[in-house]
């Protein structure tokens, strides 16, 4: 055996192991849901996408708020605003002219900022948001909340174009977090109160409670309210549908999951059936003529 | 007063920056940015008028800001360094007169900059059909007085510093005001009374840059223009602060060992 004949091997014996190791990646470092914080820089390793995600989440909140930036409130501050009779979790990160030291240069940094008085806060369209929503998805495909919030905001106007928009970005959210409760859910859910397609809506909805049912103990606050809810969408589309037995069947495990719910039980009850003689008031219109 | 040593001076500043292509880079910066807004097109700008004001104010305010640190803080440690500092002040001028000299040179550079990347974004928002407000026009003013601000930050600091720790400290305090300024507002109410008149003699010190951006009024919707007391003002800051910042570099300069 020459010498080179032993480096070979060894070389193809790393190369083997490296190749190999490929496989244990998705055990070592799964795909994780990202849960962002009140703070933009909060991130374990520091990940930088996560962390300009975050910032971005936050920041959508500027836009809402026509420019002007909020921080929270000091426990100092809040027991100052209290004894003031205004209570509040957040204030101007500008300071008010009879909070600030700094005399003039405050009068011209509230003057050349976007800056009012707590009260007198004009709200922007939320849709101007929306590009922050198509950023913070780009950088970080694992922040379900940011998935879940862009389509609502997509499809706010309810026109059947930007619903349309709204699933086409749920469907992108849905490729990436495909074992998450809340992107199911939200199908479901618009399929339900848009399309009327309860067939599908079924569909959305079993998914939503198989991903979330296994794991119902380790969830956070977000995905247990979806799974809530999905409990309550997939009721009413039993009801809708007339499955009785279904109904009561998802009725039941619903309300073992989650005993306060007070939603749920009502929806499992018959609804009142007017006789087929009742008229309703002028102008009222019952819901049959609605459909 | 020298008014024609100064324009020499400058002129010089500007030229040396065409030399060295600053400008081409401002320019290759401004097509990036004409490149970026056509990707906006992708989410359908109708509506988006405050994402797409945001982004061109927040482009124009970094990219013209480092331009100033850049300019304004590798000219008279390179003059030294290449010795053409000697033929300068062998001419009947002053230490003093280079300074302000140079200063007006490194503030023409980056006003000229803001202005090529200011008409790159205006063609680009028109492109997109955006509004814009009077105070846009405000907001490129002040604009400009606060990059002259920068400018005799950073021409004070190289005197001191060398060219790279200049730069450094200069973008710290430019893209750090409102966090160092913020920070003393938020932390006076909690702190002793020896505490409190370090934060007043601090905020009375450090260089407010901040005041010279309305970009976060420019950018939204609805926002009046500011009072002309508060412009004034802000000429007045510049004037003076400028005047201070160029005294202390003087200082320094003039019993350096060239």
């Amino acid at each position: 055996m020459k010498s080179w004949h032993a480096g070979f091997l060894g070389l193809s014996l790393m190369a083997a192991m490296g190749w190999s190791t490929g496989n244990v990646s998705p055990e070592t470092n799964p795909p994780m849901r990202r849960i962002q914080t009140s703070q933009g820089d909060a991130s374990l390793a520091g990940q930088f996408q996560t962390s300009v995600s975050g910032w971005l989440w936050e920041y959508t909140e500027v836009y809402l708020n026509n420019g002007i930036k909020y921080r929270k409130m000091t426990e100092q501050e809040k027991q100052s605003a209290e004894k003031d009779g205004e209570p509040g979790q957040e204030v101007t990160s500008i300071p008010s002219a009879s909070k600030d030291f700094r005399s003039v240069f405050g009068d011209v940094e509230r003057a050349v900022n976007a800056w009012t008085p707590g009260q007198k806060v004009r709200q922007n369209d939320p849709r101007q948001s929306l590009p922050l929503f198509r950023l913070m998805t780009w950088l970080d495909p694992q922040f379900v909340e940011g998935w879940t919030t862009g389509a609502m905001v997509i499809g706010m106007d309810y026109k059947a174009e930007s619903t349309q928009k709204a699933m086409q970005f749920l469907r992108e959210g849905l490729k990436h977090n495909p074992e998450c409760v809340d992107i199911p859910m939200m199908f479901g859910m618009i399929e339900v109160t848009r399309e009327k397609r309860y067939g599908t809506a079924e569909r959305f909805l079993k998914k939503a409670i198989s991903n979330g049912r296994p794991r119902f103990h380790s969830l956070g606050d977000n995905e247990r309210a979806a799974l809530q809810n999905s409990y309550r969408w997939l009721a009413l589309v039993y009801r809708n549908t007339g499955q009785t037995e279904k109904l009561m069947q998802i009725v039941k495990e619903g309300t073992d999951k989650f005993p306060d719910d007070m939603v749920l039980p009502r929806t499992g009850r018959p609804s009142v059936v007017p006789p087929e003689d009742y008229k309703a008031p002028v102008g009222v219109r019952t819901r049959s003529q609605n459909n | 007063m020298k008014p024609n040593v100064y324009k020499a001076l400058a002129r010089g500043v500007v030229l040396e920056s065409i030399r060295r292509k600053d400008l081409w880079v401002v320019a290759i910066l401004g097509f990036l940015i004409l490149m970026g807004a056509s990707a906006l097109g992708f989410f359908g700008v109708e509506g988006l008028q405050v994402f797409v004001k945001d982004l061109a104010v927040t482009v124009l305010g970094a990219f013209s800001t480092i331009v100033a640190v850049l300019t304004s803080t590798r000219m008279l440690p390179e003059e030294i360094k290449q010795r053409t500092l000697y033929p300068l002040l062998s001419r009947p001028i002053s230490r003093l007169d280079l300074i302000i000299g140079k200063l007006a040179g490194s503030i023409l550079v980056t006003w000229l900059a803001f202005v090529i990347l200011c008409a790159l974004t205006a063609v680009a928002l028109f492109g997109f059909g955006v509004n814009f407000e009077p105070i846009m026009g405000q907001y490129i003013l002040a604009k400009m007085l606060g990059l002259a601000l920068v400018c005799a930050f950073g021409l004070m600091l190289s005197i001191y510093m060398t060219p790279a720790a200049a730069a450094t400290t200069t973008l710290i305090f430019t893209f750090g005001s409102t966090m160092i300024i913020r920070g003393l507002t938020s932390g006076y109410d909690q702190v002793g009374p020896v505490m409190q008149f370090v934060f007043k003699f601090l905020n009375a010190i450090l260089p407010q840059f901040s005041l010279f951006d309305l970009g976060g009024r420019a950018a939204n919707v609805g926002w009046s223009p500011v009072p002309l007391w508060v412009m004034g003002f802000l000429v007045g800051y510049w004037l003076l602060y400028s005047a201070g910042l160029v005294a202390i570099a003087w200082a320094k300069f003039n019993r350096k060992a060239i």
